[in-house]
Formats: C-alpha cells, structure tokens, sequence
C-alpha cells in the first residue's frame, strides 16, 4: 500500500475523518483538531504504524497534512513509497 | 443557613443521573423501587456515551467524566434552560477517586510499550477535577469550578458547597454532585482485601445479615437557583436546600468513631442550619452501606439525635450499592424525587431489619406528605456530611 493511503486510512481511523476529504494543504490544527496534546498522541501512533521515529522538533514543525506525509516518507528507508 | 446573605434561598431544580438501576431521573426511581439482582459490583451495564459527547470527545474523558458530562446534561434539560450571566455560573463536582480506570491502563501501557507511549492525555483524564472541567467547558460556565474529594461523602459535600455559593450571591446557578467509575481489577482487589465487600452481593442496609456493601459507579449532578430567580423563571422546584454540616471524625482512617459520635454532631449542626428541630424531621436518607460497623454506628447516631421514636429511615444502596463519591449526590436526587412522587423509597435487600438497631427502617415504597429531610453521608477518612431539605410550597 502507497504511503498516502496507509497515513490517510492511520489519520481517518484516529481522527474519525473523511479520509476522502484529506488534501496536501489541510491543516493538522485548524482543520483537523490537532492539538499540543492531540499532535503528540498522533505521532506516537505514525511512530507505530510506520515503525520510525518523529523526533519533537519534527512533530511541533508540521502544519499541513502534506507536511506529516514528507515526513513519513522521509524517515522510511529508500524503496519504500 | 448555608452562609446566606441577603436572606438568598436555594432551589434544587433540575436532576440528572446515572446509575446501575438507570440512567435519568424516571429510570432511576424506578429502579429504587427494587427489586435488584444480587451483585457485588454494581456496574451501569451498556454504557454509551454517545447520546452525550463524540467518540473523540469520549475517547479524552475517563467514564467517571463522562458520567458527569451526562449527568449534566440531564439536570439542565430538566431545570429547562435557566439563562444567567456564565461567570456567575459555577460547577461542584467532586470524585472519591478520579480517573482509575485509565490510570490503569496506562500503567499497563508503561510496563508493555515502554515510558514513550504513555498518553500524553494521562493526566488530564486522571485528575479529579476533570469532571467538572469539562462540564464548565460544555456549558462555558466561568464562575468557581472546584472539586471536592472526601471519599463517600463527596457527592453530600459537593452539593452543600454548590448551594453555599448560590446562597452566597456568588453564584446564580451551580451544577453539583459528585461522580465515580472506579471499578477497576486493582481497586476491586483492594475493596475485597479490606474485606469491605459483601461476599453474597445483597446491600441490605441495617439487616442483621448485613455483610459489606456492593462497590458502584454512576453520578448525580443537581442544578441549585437562587429560590426567588427559579420561582421567577416559572421552574419546577423539587426542594429546597435548607442548610448542611460538615464534622470528621478524627479517629480511624476508615471504621468510624465509638457510638457513631462524628456523625451525631453533623446531623445536629446541619439541622441548626436548617433550622429545623429533630421532631420535625419527616424522612431520613442514611447513608447506610450494609457494613457491620457503619449501620451500626449512624444507627447509634441518630438514636442520639432524634431519640427513640425517630423519623423513618431509609437506604437507596440496597438497590445502586456504593458508588462512593456519587453516592450523596444519587441520595440527593433520590431525596429530590420522594418530594415530587410523595413516596419514600424502601431499603431494598433487608429481610430482617437488625433488632439491635431500633430504627423506623422504611421497607416499602411508603407514601408521606413531604417535610424536612435529612440526607447523611460519612465517609472513609472519617469525613462527615449532612444537608437538610425542605419542601417549597
């Protein structure tokens, strides 16, 4: 399974969203209802589900739904996509 | 009476509940009615929170938050939409425990997935007073929002602390009571270690089989009026809340002193408050666990206060066993709705009344015209608390 897939299908079950409804420019805050404490909960669960690490720095960087896929697909090692 | 100024009154006028015998206020009276199932741990079956808040919201709110949360919401539907100004709003609801259950599981988590995986929601679902934060966040309620945990006597204390604030002037209108969900594998072990669990699952208060209580959940949540406002707004009254005491015992961590003397002392001083004479007292809610030594000492107690031919008395634990800190709290409602059936409920579970506790112990549902009601609740740590009710007429 595509990357985008298995994150949106991870953020729709999390989240309890439209996984149809994901965009690259959807904001984690303000459209999702990812707070401090919510952010922290959903990389623990990406950590999981993708076995990598999201360091904090990371995690309090991101803004956009497209920012948490290149930051998947970044820490993944080459081949995966 | 309450710390009153300006000769402020307070009106019980809106109930929300959710026990065992039933969720709601017409559900729970009838469950009181009896008769009930023998169970050692009286759990609300099939709870859902779903009529109340989102699965997200339910998912960050232990069950003893989500019981308020609906316990709430019932109360002010039935007080039917009283508008005050929301900082001048306040919320009493306390909890003998907090959030046990997802304290556990986190524990659980910690020893199986490591320190990197314990949710960062923990601490707010554990805390005690998350309950009544978030029913100051679902009503945006902005005036004191304070928790009170003093075991089983929480809930009593929680709504005499509300109805100070509405005496006062501070507040218009106070959602109190009190909430537990604390049925967890350790403190269920716990309870059963201190051999405070019936072992036949019958409450049966003051009967002289009595053999422990029967561990609960639930919560009550009352909504307290200035008396003048609510009569002006066309509310339904149930009750007025006359006056309260708190005493401790001072003498053991959880058996209570000799001759029931800490809790003689609360009921004398919430009847001063009230300004009510032991002879006038119509109905007695005990707190009446179905423990040997409670029974026993509050029997003694009020043989003190109201002498040998006292005022009916009754239990509602036979029938929603002791949910802790929501105990005073459902006890409150069950007080609110003998007003309006004009019916006390019986102490289900006895089949013979302890001889040695001389008591006018109410065993069917007993019709009366409603008068000034004491409602009792003692808790471990050897905290007292009473209120007085009073019909509005």
């Amino acid at each position: 399974m595509l990357i985008a897939d298995r994150l949106a299908g991870l953020l729709a079950a999390h989240l309890e969203i439209d996984p149809v409804a994901l965009r690259g420019g959807t904001r984690l805050g303000s459209d999702l209802g990812v707070d401090s404490l919510a952010a922290i909960e959903l990389g623990m669960a990406v950590e999981d589900e993708f076995d990598i690490s999201l360091p904090d720095d990371v995690l309090g960087g991101l803004t956009t739904y497209a920012d948490l896929l290149a930051a998947v697909a970044g820490r993944l090692p080459a081949g995966v996509r | 009476m309450l710390e009153a100024i300006g000769g402020r009154r307070v009106a019980v006028t809106g109930l929300g509940v959710v026990a065992p015998c039933g969720v709601g206020a017409a559900a729970f009276w009838a469950g009181l009615m009896g008769p009930v199932e023998p169970a050692v741990l009286r759990r609300v079956h099939g709870w859902d929170p779903g009529p109340w808040l989102s699965h997200q919201e339910a998912r960050r709110l232990d069950p003893f938050a989500q019981f308020a949360i609906a316990a709430a919401a019932e109360a002010m539907d039935d007080a039917a939409g009283p508008a005050y100004d929301p900082d001048r709003c306040g919320v009493t609801i306390g909890t003998g425990i907090g959030g046990a259950s997802s304290w556990e599981a986190q524990v659980g988590v910690l020893a199986e997935r490591g320190e990197r995986r314990v949710s960062p929601f923990t601490i707010p679902m554990v805390m005690p007073n998350s309950a009544g934060a978030a029913v100051s966040m679902r009503w945006g309620l902005r005036g004191p929002v304070e928790t009170i945990a003093t075991a089983c006597a929480t809930g009593t204390h929680s709504v005499a602390a509300g109805a100070k604030l509405v005496a006062s002037g501070r507040c218009d209108l106070v959602l109190a009571g009190g909430s537990e969900a604390t049925l967890t594998a350790t403190n269920v072990a716990a309870f059963t270690n201190m051999r405070a669990l019936s072992t036949t699952g019958i409450s049966r208060p003051f009967d002289a089989a009595r053999d422990g209580f029967c561990a609960a959940e639930g919560a009550g949540v009352v909504v307290l009026e200035e008396l003048e406002a609510a009569r002006a707004r066309g509310a339904r009254v149930y009750a007025e809340v006359a006056g309260s005491a708190s005493t401790a015992d001072a003498h053991h961590i959880t058996a209570p002193a000799p001759g029931g003397a800490g809790a003689a002392a609360c009921m004398r001083l919430a009847l001063r408050d009230a300004d009510v004479a032991p002879g006038d007292v119509r109905q007695v809610n005990a707190h009446g666990t179905s423990t040997p030594l409670n029974d026993a000492a509050e029997a003694t107690a009020l043989a003190t206060v109201f002498g040998p031919d006292g005022p009916p008395v009754t239990s509602v634990k036979g029938v929603t066993g002791h949910s802790l800190g929501a105990a005073g709290a459902l006890e409150v409602v069950a007080v609110a709705l003998s007003f309006l059936h004009r019916v006390i409920p019986p102490t289900v579970g006895v089949t013979e009344p302890d001889p040695a506790l001389p008591l006018d112990l109410v065993l069917r549902p007993r019709p009366w015209r409603p008068g000034p009601t004491l409602s009792n609740s003692f808790a471990f740590g050897g905290h007292n608390g009473c209120l007085v009710f009073r019909p509005v007429g």
